[in-house]
């Protein structure tokens, strides 16, 4: 077999590859054999129709579909061989044979230009330092206190520290209540100071003006269109649980102690901090390198990975049932982010060839060793999957990661320097990309209020609402 | 003359028995072996030793169309194998 490849441009190779008639008769045959089995002819068992009926009906036909196959299957394993990685479908462009003659082939293709990748080691990758503290393990214990708390309904507010307010919205012209209702503390962030100071006075029955309820000019504004007002329906009073192992074992099935669960949080807000240290990282190592290179990128590459994130969107929104949006339309939202994508590949793949970063058999020897406890599954098994194409592409992927982790260390910033620095000037550059720019802007919000796996089983869910009424007012009008 | 022989057989089970100097034919429904060796003879210059004839009933076939049901048979045929005398052979199935 004879084959060659001619560099047509930078990024456009061609594959040229000659066999014999000897080496491709073999391969011919048995293709046609293969199609044979599946023919049928009046008279005969499908597949059962010897050669030369078949042939008589056919002619050679059956041998040049075979030559297309052949050449098909020979282009794919010379490209695992030589590790073309063609970046578009190939084309064959020259097909030549003839029965019991050489066949001979071209095939073009697109590769990742190669070129020099510029900083892409030793540079300082600055991420925030978050830092879990006493006084967030105090005010997760406090949310669950409050989360957990009693209620007992009172007369009269004494302590406005502990008191919950039933309220309703009333329509002052139609003199009925919405039947809306809805409960209010101290804490709720939308109150106005003069209705918290307030909160001894108050009795069932009081009309609030909204003016004087809340503190949003906003939604005193909205209000300011309807008859509405703010009722007082009841009060009533809270009480704490006291935070014991008792406490601790009634909300929870996995802690035992008080010590635990405060172990547990620690542990969780460590990991999530990790987490989004790491996401921080790779989106500031990105960032840099992608600044540090200025290439032309292939039209057809930037073209598929946009409709690949067309193609991944649609099916999103057709699994969630929303409407779908024109595929043109869909393409000019994401196309930026599709060139960056591009580029952020062509790098990467640029960097495993200048670092000749490959998976060997050792490598997934170790893998197979460290993953085996893992997956109840033969040690062949595992180690045949990762031997597989695809996956083995993506361990290289894992290599790259490495060693980039490795040559551009991480530095920690103070939060608040870090969202100065970075995070502000991200929403700038990037405000366009929100809704797809998910590694970008995962990191940039500091939650304190998600869930976390403690598994915390509300006895009172009364309060649940805590967060979530002041949107339900907003709504109503 | 009428025509005896309709079309020669080609099927699988036709085509293994080639093997045994034995040819396959679709006749008229009311040819003898004699009339069917004679013709074989005369249409192929061979010599036939012997035949062996079969006739197929045509199958009733049901449909159900706008109007109805509609019930009808599939045409009757009659099959012959011819055996050839040792050596003899009928070009057109050697060619096919």
């Amino acid at each position: 077999m004879e084959k060659r490849i001619n560099q047509l441009s930078t990024a456009e190779h061609q594959l040229e590859v000659k066999l014999t008639p000897e080496e491709v008769l073999p391969l011919i045959q048995a293709e046609v054999t293969k199609k044979i089995a599946t023919i049928t002819v009046p008279g005969f068992r499908k597949g059962k129709a010897p050669r030369h009926v078949i042939k008589n009906l056919y002619g050679d036909s059956l041998e040049f579909e075979a030559a297309d196959r052949v050449a098909n299957t020979v282009f794919w394993n010379i490209a695992r061989e030589m590790d073309l990685r063609p970046l578009n479908t190939p084309g064959m462009v020259d097909l030549n044979y003839q029965p019991g003659e050489e066949l001979a082939f071209k095939v073009n293709y697109e590769v990742f230009p190669e070129f020099e990748v510029a900083g892409y080691k030793d540079n300082e990758i600055e991420v925030p330092g978050y830092k879990f503290t006493d006084a967030m393990l105090e005010e997760e214990l406090q949310n669950l206190k409050n989360a957990n708390a009693e209620l007992t309904e009172i007369e009269k507010i004494e302590d406005p520290q502990t008191a919950v307010i039933d309220i309703d919205i009333y329509d002052s012209v139609a003199e009925k209540e919405m039947g809306t209702p809805n409960q209010i503390d101290v804490t709720y962030p939308l109150l106005s100071k003069e209705f918290t100071d307030r909160f001894t006075e108050l009795k069932v029955g009081d009309l609030i003006e909204p003016s004087d309820f809340y503190q949003n000019d906003k939604l005193v504004e909205g209000y300011k269109k309807t008859n509405y007002k703010i009722m007082i329906k009841g009060f009533k009073s809270k009480t704490y649980p006291e935070l014991n192992d008792e406490f601790v074992q009634k909300i929870s099935k996995e802690y035992k102690t008080l010590d635990e669960l405060k172990g547990g949080i620690s542990d969780y807000y460590k990991a999530y901090y990790e987490d989004l240290q790491n996401k921080s990282y790779s989106a500031q190592l990105e960032r840099i390198i992608l600044e540090a290179n200025d290439f032309k990128i292939p039209k057809t590459f930037v073209e598929r990975v946009l409709e690949y994130f067309v193609k991944e969107e649609t099916d999103r929104l057709k699994k969630e049932k929303k409407p779908i949006p024109k595929a043109d339309d869909l393409k000019k939202t994401y196309k930026s982010y599709a060139e960056k994508e591009a580029k952020w590949q062509m790098i990467k793949e640029n960097i495993i060839r200048l670092e000749n970063l490959s998976v060997t058999d050792e490598y997934i020897d170790q893998l197979v060793k460290k993953e085996i406890e893992k997956y109840q599954i033969g040690e062949d098994v595992l180690r045949d999957y990762y031997k597989g194409e695809s996956v083995k592409n993506q361990l290289v992927y894992g290599l790259l990661d490495d060693f980039l982790r490795e040559k551009n260390p991480r530095k920690e910033i103070d939060p608040e320097e870090f969202r100065q620095k970075y995070v502000n000037k991200l929403d700038d550059e990037h405000e366009h990309h929100h809704e797809h720019d998910h590694e970008h802007h995962d990191h940039e919000h500091h939650h304190h209020d998600h869930e976390h796996g403690h598994d915390h089983e509300h006895h009172h869910h009364h309060h649940d609402h805590d967060h979530e009424h002041g949107h339900d007012h907003g709504h109503e009008h | 003359m009428k025509e005896v022989l309709i079309k020669p057989l080609y099927t699988e089970k036709s085509v293994k028995m080639l093997s045994g100097a034995k040819y396959g034919f679709e006749v008229t429904w009311d040819a003898n072996k004699i009339e069917i060796a004679k013709a074989v003879e005369k249409k192929f210059g061979v010599t036939v030793t012997s035949v062996n004839t079969v006739k197929y009933e045509g199958k009733l076939r049901t449909s159900f169309r706008k109007s109805g049901r509609f019930t009808g048979k599939t045409p009757r045929f009659k099959k012959a194998y011819v055996t050839l005398k040792q050596g003899d052979k009928i070009e057109l199935f050697e060619q096919a």
